[in-house]
């Protein structure tokens, strides 16, 4: 049944998510061809016209606006995931999708691997954009060569933080669209205004987040990343919090549309 | 013969409003029920609880025996008195919504029904007027064979002859070995189809009949019962 499930969801999802990276893969390839003209007229130095000059403000503030749009790209991803949740699953259409001979909990995995799955599209896309844009113009960039800068320093200790950083990465992909996920379902335990009910839990989960990582530090005295070989314990604790809280924001969520579900 | 639909001691509360107050209740397989009441009197709320919308306060509903759950939700076909699909979606990607998920869909049936009205399954909803919207989702609801149908305000805010159209469908497409409990304050409109009545009033249930008997004993039709029963 995740199957059906997911189907439906990547349906009602990419519509949104289509023009918008559609939109930045055209914006980076155009933002390429700026940079290169951009960069030519730099290099002719003191021979510039009035008309290159203007490319070149032109260009500049092109580029400006790439990077606002990339912003905008993470944020909307957000945005979009919260949106279909809502929607979907506490307004009109959750008449539907509570109404499928479907378990809450498998609702709320499909939702989830939806979320992960765009997460990994939009930094896909977003990374090969950057690629683009700069490729041919930094050093550091050509791939042979990072990769003999990264084989010389490689070792044990540089491989447990790969991976340290991997399960990370793949623990916040999961904790995001969860945490907005339970602020969504406790808000609907309101009887009015849910919106506001579900941002209210958002800052009340924020803040005692907040206390739970300021604790984390006090005890474990470090919050240095590349300081501490191999992990600090901070590390270690915050990956844990990560798991620990998007396992219970997934518990709530299918407590909360499973036994408390009230659609008005 | 077991009941299709068992409320036992339900109560609904939201917040200091009492909308159901220990509503027991069954209905049996085969029968065209009215679940008939002024505004606010508890008919969507009880309904909606049978379908897992609510979860009622205190007491327990089952539905063929079963907790409302998505063995039971297999069973019941639910028409919502509200738009419940998504606008950007074409009719036929609705049908094969309904197809995925409801073993007991008839896809044929649907496309029939909906030629007989000539929706283009290639329309998005969102071109289509509010009324043949509501059609699209009764077809959906009609396409199914259920055990039960939930009909909430089905010809609630549409003209006679969609009313006309509404019941014909319903009368012509469920099936008949379960039963069908209709939500309505229009109660001349749907006296001629039911065969038995529900008179819900603030949140209690004020009578359970058959249609042949409130009419022996009250020597009436159910439409004047309902406005004797009802008065303000």
């Amino acid at each position: 049944m995740l199957g059906k499930v997911l189907k439906k969801d990547f349906n009602s999802t990419w519509r949104f998510f289509l023009p918008l990276l559609g939109g930045y893969v055209i914006a980076a390839v155009v933002g390429k061809v700026l940079f290169e003209i951009l960069l030519s007229v730099m290099d002719s130095s003191g021979h510039t016209s009035m008309v290159s000059e203007g490319i070149a403000v032109f260009s500049f503030f092109y580029l400006v606006i790439c990077v606002i749009y990339l912003v905008s790209c993470y944020l909307m991803t957000s945005v979009f995931v919260v949106y279909d949740f809502y929607k979907s699953m506490v307004s009109d259409h959750g008449y539907l999708t509570h109404t499928l001979p479907v378990k809450t909990r498998t609702l709320i995995w499909s939702k989830v691997l939806i979320a992960v799955l765009w997460q990994v599209v939009v930094n896909g896309i977003v990374s090969l954009s950057v690629l683009l844009i700069f490729t041919g113009h930094f050093s550091w960039l050509h791939m042979d060569e990072y990769f003999r800068l990264i084989s010389t320093y490689w070792d044990g200790t540089s491989t447990a933080r790969v991976i340290y950083t991997i399960i990370n990465m793949i623990v916040e992909s999961f904790h995001r669209p969860l945490l907005f996920f339970a602020c969504i379902a406790l808000g609907q335990q309101w009887k009015e205004h849910r919106i506001i009910g579900a941002i209210l839990a958002y800052m009340g989960i924020s803040v005692a987040s907040q206390i739970l990582n300021a604790f984390a530090i006090a005890i474990t005295g470090s919050k240095e990343y590349f300081v501490s070989f191999p992990f600090s314990g901070y590390m270690i604790f915050s990956m844990i919090l990560g798991i620990v809280t998007s396992a219970a924001f997934f518990l709530i969520t299918d407590y909360m549309l499973s036994k408390n579900l009230n659609l008005e | 013969m077991n009941p299709l639909l068992t409320y036992s001691n339900v109560t609904k509360q939201f917040g200091s409003l009492q909308a159901l107050k220990d509503v027991s209740l069954t209905i049996e397989p085969g029968h065209i029920v009215g679940l008939l009441g002024p505004n606010g009197s508890g008919k969507t709320t009880l309904l909606k609880i049978a379908c897992g919308l609510l979860k009622p306060s205190s007491g327990t509903v089952s539905v063929c025996g079963l907790p409302v759950g998505p063995q039971s939700k297999l069973r019941v076909s639910y028409l919502p008195d509200k738009n419940y699909l998504s606008e950007w979606m074409k009719v036929s990607q609705i049908i094969d919504l309904f197809h995925d998920f409801y073993s007991n869909f008839d896809r044929n049936k649907a496309y029939e029904m909906l030629g007989r009205l000539d929706i283009s399954p290639k329309q998005k909803l969102k071109t289509l007027s509010k009324g043949t919207r509501e059609k699209v989702q009764l077809i959906l609801v009609m396409s199914r064979s259920a055990d039960l149908y939930l009909l909430d305000e089905p010809i609630g805010g549409v003209d006679p002859a969609a009313r006309d159209y509404i019941l014909r469908t319903i009368l012509t497409n469920y099936n008949e070995q379960g039963s069908i409990l209709i939500s309505t304050h229009l109660i001349s409109d749907v006296e001629k189809v039911l065969d038995q009545i529900i008179f819900l009033k603030n949140g209690l249930v004020a009578l359970q009949s058959s249609v042949d008997d409130v009419r022996a004993q009250y020597q009436k039709s159910v439409d004047e019962l309902f406005r004797e029963v009802f008065q303000c």
